[in-house]
């Protein structure tokens, strides 16, 4: 278990209605993370952040200023105080 | 290379219809894409006459940018000022504008830059460019400089200069509607300057009917000096193809391919999300991220971002989305309005990503009705919003420090006082007070202010620095010190590569690893090649970043063109134009001395956020460059110049 405080933008903020929130994770890791949220914000916060087949990630996902892309991925593991943020892909300008 | 001329002013150049025939059918037999035709404008002598395509140069140098590099290289001496009639500017639309493949609608301006006095350009999308091929021309090049204002009007083949003294002093908005009540036709395009430009503002731009910019690098001044106020045109012609079947398969493909359950989710987010909030979507994550510049780029964290990113536009301002013509893919324009308050009356084209940056987390502005306002003020008077923005965050440090006081300013002008920067804004487009220093740019105001403040002055060879942190980037941080046209997050953008917008068909499918060199400087020259070969090719960048596969890109130009044409050897021809555009600097007296960044992002790095601490390692980035591209001292090679075709221009590259 793993109490982590999560930041939201974009969607993904619309959808759980708030900017950050604490988190209860009773699988420490990002997966876990999306999972506990989905349970708590339905299926449609899953589809915001993964693709339909569940291994793309829709969203960039950082843990504690570094991207998860560069950790384990959706494998990162949480630990007590991390903050994670699901932000909206850069689209660039 | 046939010439036809036809003198004395104000009397229209015309084709017969049977020799326009004659010259549209051989042209196609030799490539399609291309009209075949180029329009001379000397406004001096208020001449028009056309001549054919250069075969040769479009082959090497295909088209758009690429060709009026090859002209530029030949017609500007190294001691021309760019605001001396001596300079020539050029209109270009390449061979896939205006074809119907999606997303090619991008005209591109260059001349002599009178912001780095090096080789400038800048690119525009929207209808101006379609319109210009379709009455029958490929580029205008203008050379000379009129005696009183003029107007350039062309449509389907006949050409003519116009007086344009009524027009003189209208706003951007006001001259396009003037040009297209007289005309009776709101069809015609109108591409002109506004009163920044007629100021010489060092950093105005060209603007269209549409609100389309071309906005960097002061194209539109160098147009204010040639007392050319505007270009209309309207054409009815049809664009030749060489395989029109076979193209309008490929387009099709194109179409289905980018929002297909198969495309990678990077592609299919992109297309989506840039039209659902437009570029400043992004502003919220690059914040959060730690590459959103703050405070003339002294802090990396700005905690009201949300404020100015684009769901909140989205859900405030927006009144409608829009696209290029034969885009179909993403509605990337915003049309916003504001009904009340301060900034009510704003009704327009609304601000993306740099302008809701550079009028915004730079300024430390959190109001989001200001930067449209800011946005509105700067289309209107045509200047470049990245310019503009940076010049005020300049101004407000030197306040801050006392280099500039109010009595200097006629008015306060601190962080985040959003009156003031829409205020200053006007100053600056109108040349008032001290707009009139402002509107020389970072660079030359901070020559005229001391040394104090040259060491905050953020621009790279005099253009101001795009919206971007380098220190978070750093495929930027060479990029920025490495681009012909200054500090340019365009040309090529290789950030994308770290942002995920993958490029696998060139061997770039994943995403490079921030704060590490590996891959960097291989990814910002390929990309600088890439953006070098659609540019000219006349591609959007959002269409092409990460969203439609280069080889179909490819296979379209092919088809469009006649020939076979692979996405390598599209990229050589990219990296041909860019080494042609820096033996134009070279050329213009451009040393590798000016290949570097401001102290501030060498030497002073950010406190907060995710790159808190770090500064990229320019000097081994640049020297692993140079050897990348075959360079010496910065130079060209003899033995590259060689490579690529480029014997011919080789003289001026060596001592």
């Amino acid at each position: 278990m793993a109490k982590v405080r999560v930041g939201l933008a974009g969607n993904v903020r619309e959808i759980v209605g708030q900017k950050e929130i604490e988190v209860c994770v009773e699988n420490p890791t990002i997966f876990g993370l999306i999972e506990a949220m989905t349970n708590t914000y339905g299926e449609k916060f899953r589809l915001a952040i993964l693709d339909a087949s569940a291994k793309e990630l829709r969203v960039i996902v950082v843990k504690n200023d570094q991207e998860i892309d560069f950790l384990q991925g959706l494998g990162t593991p949480l630990r007590d105080g991390d903050r994670v943020m699901f932000l909206p892909p850069v689209a660039g300008g | 290379m046939s010439k036809h001329i036809f003198s004395a002013v104000r009397k229209p150049y015309r084709f017969t219809s049977t020799q326009a025939g004659v010259e549209l059918h051989s042209m196609r037999a030799h490539y399609g894409g291309h009209v075949g035709r180029t329009l001379r404008v000397d406004l001096t002598r208020e001449r028009v006459w056309a001549e054919d395509l250069d075969s040769e140069a479009i082959r090497k140098y295909i088209g758009g940018a690429g060709y009026a590099a090859r002209l530029l290289y030949s017609a500007v001496e190294a001691n021309t000022d760019p605001f001396s009639p001596r300079n020539v500017i050029v209109f270009a639309a390449g061979p896939m504008v205006g074809t119907g493949f999606p997303g090619a609608t991008k005209w591109t301006v260059c001349a002599k830059s009178p912001l780095t006095y090096l080789w400038g350009e800048s690119s525009a999308s929207g209808s101006f460019g379609v319109e210009l091929k379709q009455a029958g021309f490929d580029n205008i090049v203008t050379t000379g400089s009129a005696a009183s204002p003029l107007m350039l009007c062309i449509k389907d083949g006949l050409a003519e200069l116009h007086d344009g003294k009524r027009l003189w002093g209208k706003d951007t908005v006001a001259t396009a509607k003037a040009i297209q009540d007289e005309w009776s036709d709101s069809r015609v395009r109108v591409a002109c300057i506004g009163p920044a430009g007629e100021q010489l503002v060092r950093f105005a731009s060209i603007v269209t009917d549409e609100e389309r910019v071309c906005g960097r690098a002061g194209m539109g001044a160098v147009m204010g000096s040639k007392n050319l106020k505007a270009i209309a045109v309207r054409g009815t012609e049809k664009i030749p193809l060489a395989d029109a079947k076979a193209f309008a398969s490929i387009c099709e493909q194109v179409r289905h391919a980018v929002r297909s359950p198969t495309a990678p989710t990077y592609t299919r987010d992109r297309v989506e999300g840039l039209t659902a909030d437009g570029t400043a979507r992004s502003l919220e994550s690059l914040e959060k991220m730690g590459g959103l510049p703050v405070r003339n780029w002294r802090q990396g964290a700005f905690p009201d971002a949300i404020k100015i990113t684009g769901s909140t536009l989205s859900k405030t301002i927006l009144k409608g989305r829009g696209m290029c013509p034969q885009c179909g893919i993403i509605a990337c324009w915003r049309h916003v309005g504001i009904d009340s308050g301060r900034y009510a009356s704003v009704k327009g084209h609304g601000p993306e990503y740099e302008t809701c940056a550079s009028f915004g987390s730079l300024c430390l502005n959190s109001n989001l009705e200001s930067i449209a306002k800011a946005n509105e003020i700067c289309n209107r008077l045509g200047m470049d919003t990245i310019s503009t923005g940076a010049t005020i965050a300049f101004a407000m440090e030197c306040c801050e420090k006392g280099i500039l006081m109010e009595d200097d300013l006629g008015m306060s002008l601190s962080w985040g006082d959003d009156e003031a920067i829409v205020r200053m804004t006007e100053m600056i487009g109108r040349r008032e007070g001290v707009g009139r220093l402002l509107g020389e740019g970072v660079r030359f105001a901070a020559e005229r202010l001391g040394e104090e403040a040259e060491r905050f002055a953020m621009h790279v060879k005099g253009m101001e620095i795009p919206m971007h942190d380098p220190r978070r980037w750093w495929t930027m941080s060479l990029a920025y010190a490495t681009s012909n046209r200054g500090a340019c997050h365009l040309q090529g953008i290789p950030a994308y590569l770290e942002w995920g917008l993958l490029q696998p068909e060139f061997g770039f499918d994943t995403k490079l690893q921030p704060f590490n060199k590996e891959r960097m400087v291989e990814a910002t020259k390929f990309h600088q090649d890439f953006s070098a070969a659609f540019t000219a090719m006349g591609h959007c960048q959002f269409t092409i970043g990460g969203v439609i596969p280069f080889m179909m890109v490819a296979d379209a130009y092919s088809a469009a063109t006649g020939g076979t044409v692979d996405h390598w050897e599209l990229l050589k021809r990219g990296e041909r134009i860019w080494n042609l555009k820096r033996a134009f600097n070279i050329k213009m007296g451009g040393t590798s001395a000016e290949d570097t960044l401001p102290q501030r992002f060498l030497e002073e790095p950010v406190q907060e956020g995710a790159a808190a601490g770090k500064v990229p390692p320019l000097s081994d980035l640049l020297r692993e460059y140079y050897a990348r591209r075959g360079w010496e001292d910065g130079k060209p090679s003899r033995s590259k110049l060689i490579e690529l075709e480029m014997g011919d221009i080789g003289v001026d590259s060596f001592d």
